[in-house]
């Protein structure tokens, strides 16, 4: 796994930054950063729910929100948490892949939205690729 | 950040940054606040969204922010501002995704003497009857031709079916229906909302039973059906999934459209473009349906409340009565003069209620503390007759934990002869008192600056959390 995710304080909602070390993981860290917010706790003892997805968007910005958006929303439809994505194909405004998740009774937390709020996808001078997105809770 | 010095001071309660602050700026800034507060609003990036929308264009007179600001995404929480119609932009980014999170208060006939022998029983048959916290749908589940019809007429529909009455179409704004038009509300927005009609949700979201506990306006609250010591109930919640799907699909197709349009903005959450295209068009009847909705949401919630007092009081009738039903995260088409010409304005209120002249304006508090009801007043027109909607954050969920424990908060509303349904103890600890303003003095700042009157104080007697 070569990626990592942290939940950072905001004063009225909940920011995650994303470490990895290609874009592809950077999608992967920020679904599962996303599943850790809605459902701490989540055991991944059985997988039971596989959805295919496909985004198209503007840039690499508005794809990482719309595609964590167009997750957000298959949960709520499934009340369902999905923590991974294999993905088939990257490109900077397109993703097609297939989620992973469990249904679960409840979620811990709701998030009402994935915003864009100053979402920058970047690589640092170590070659590593950041991005920080705020959630609407 | 800003500096204070940043700021002129215009009287005690008013403040403007100066349209010379940004190059980008249209027209000035103005918040409402006291410099005590406006000493914690400097610290976050509340301001400099809220000169962000300064250079949106069509924007008339200034930005405007009320004393509960705190940053947010896009507009800052408690932000207000107008565009001129047809050519002036809407902007989804400034309503924010819970189209129509709003209060609503309801009246009993009892007093808390009356109601207290019931209350514990009370508050466990509306938290059982309400659903709340997240994965549970609702007692209600609605087709598609249901939920079309919801969308498109609001309350009205319920009325048809019995779940509401003319009075309470009457006492709720807009008469709990917007012009709309389901077709513009995507299918998986709908999917999102058909069994969440009737539920309460999380965060900030609740269900409060209190006590009136203070009379400023004899006169008035007489003529809301308020008194002294009367039990009410008071509700907090929104659009749900359904709302916050219609936002999220129209964000996205106005960040796309916003090229064609020349339209280029400081934060692209703002996501906004002029009225007059198809695009504008279609969002705004589509956020009409998303109001409509959460309308819905809260009256189905009444209901429900109303099913379970005349359970638990035993009673074959019984009347709760709405006061009043205000949304809080919305736009709308209304009359407004500038330079002394009537004309037609879009008004963007994010965390902000409307307050025309006599008309109850609901501000809920914390938890632990009161909240208000306020009427509006003649001279809110320079805020195009706008108040605030809370009390406002004052810190992050995460702090909020880190200062308290959901036990911890349990134990002081208990101490306090305060009775509390949750499902998470968690969520009990980020929606502390602590990490909120004092919803005292937010609220004496549009007191006193003569936006709107204070008519009643209301303590908590129950709470239940999303």
């Amino acid at each position: 796994m070569s990626y990592k995710y942290k939940v950072l304080p905001h004063p009225a909602d909940i920011k995650l930054e994303i470490t990895a070390s290609c874009k592809e993981d950077i999608f992967k860290g920020a679904l599962e950063g996303m599943a850790y917010i809605i459902q701490p706790n989540a055991s991944r003892k059985s997988v039971l729910k596989k959805e295919q997805i496909e985004i198209h968007s503007l840039d690499i910005n508005a794809l990482l929100v719309d595609f964590l958006s167009e997750v957000l929303a298959k949960s709520d439809i499934y009340n369902c948490i999905f923590d991974k994505v294999k993905i088939e194909k990257l490109t900077d405004n397109s993703i097609k892949g297939r989620l992973e998740g469990k249904n679960v009774e409840r979620f811990s937390k709701e998030i009402k939205a994935v915003t864009y709020h100053q979402l920058n996808i970047n690589q640092d001078k170590n070659g590593d690729w950041k991005a920080i997105i705020l959630f609407d809770i | 950040m800003f500096n204070k010095s940043d700021l002129i001071k215009l009287n005690n309660y008013l403040w403007e940054i100066p349209k010379s602050y940004r190059k980008d700026m249209l027209v000035p800034a103005r918040i409402y606040i006291t410099e005590k507060m406006l000493d914690e609003v400097v610290k976050d990036r509340s301001l400099n969204q809220l000169v962000n929308l300064t250079t949106l264009p069509g924007i008339v007179k200034y930005s405007l922010a009320m004393p509960d600001i705190h940053e947010g995404y896009g507009a800052p929480i408690g932000g207000v501002f107008a565009t001129k119609l047809p050519d002036g932009i809407i902007s989804p980014g400034s309503v924010g995704y819970d189209i129509n999170c709003g209060v609503r208060l309801l009246k009993s006939k009892h007093t808390e003497k009356e109601i207290r022998p019931y209350l514990e029983r009370l508050i466990e048959e509306i938290f059982h009857a309400v659903p709340s916290g997240l994965g549970k749908g609702g007692k209600f589940k609605f087709n598609i031709t249901e939920m079309d019809r919801i969308l498109g007429k609001g309350i009205e529909y319920l009325k048809e079916k019995e779940y509401a009455t003319e009075k309470d179409i009457e006492h709720c704004e807009s008469g709990g229906c917007l012009k709309a038009d389901p077709c513009f509300v995507s299918d998986l927005a709908k999917k999102r909302g058909r069994d969440q009609v009737g539920t309460l949700g999380s965060g900030n979201h609740f269900v409060e039973v209190q006590e009136i506990t203070e009379i400023y306006e004899e006169k008035l609250a007489e003529e809301l059906g308020l008194r002294k010591g009367q039990v009410v109930v008071l509700i907090h919640t929104g659009s749900r999934g359904l709302g916050h799907q219609v936002a999220t699909d129209y964000i996205r197709l106005f960040m796309q459209s916003m090229d064609k349009y020349n339209i280029s903005l400081p934060d692209r959450e703002l996501a906004a473009i002029p009225f007059s295209t198809p695009e504008g068009k279609e969002y705004f009847l589509a956020m009409g349906a998303a109001a409509n909705f959460a309308w819905s949401n809260r009256q189905m919630i009444t209901y429900l409340i109303r099913n379970a007092w005349k359970k638990v009081l035993g009673l074959k009738e019984e009347s709760i009565d709405l006061v009043y039903d205000v949304a809080h995260n919305i736009a709308k088409i209304e009359e407004h003069e500038i330079d002394k010409k009537k004309i037609k304005l879009i008004v963007h209120r994010k965390g902000a209620t409307r307050a025309f002249p006599n008309q109850p304006v609901l501000i809920p508090g914390t938890m632990g503390t009161a909240s208000y009801v306020l009427v509006g007043t003649e001279k809110s027109k320079e805020a195009f007759y706008t108040v605030c909607h809370g009390a406002g954050r004052t810190m992050s969920r995460h702090e909020a934990k880190r200062k308290t424990s959901g036990r911890e908060v349990l134990q002081q509303l208990t101490k306090k002869g305060i009775i509390v349904k949750s499902g998470s103890l968690s969520d009990l600890a980020e929606e502390a008192p602590l990490a909120y303003k004092n919803v005292d003095e937010v609220v004496e700042v549009v007191h006193q600056a003569g936006l709107a009157k204070k008519i009643v104080q209301l303590k908590p007697l129950a709470v239940i959390k999303g």
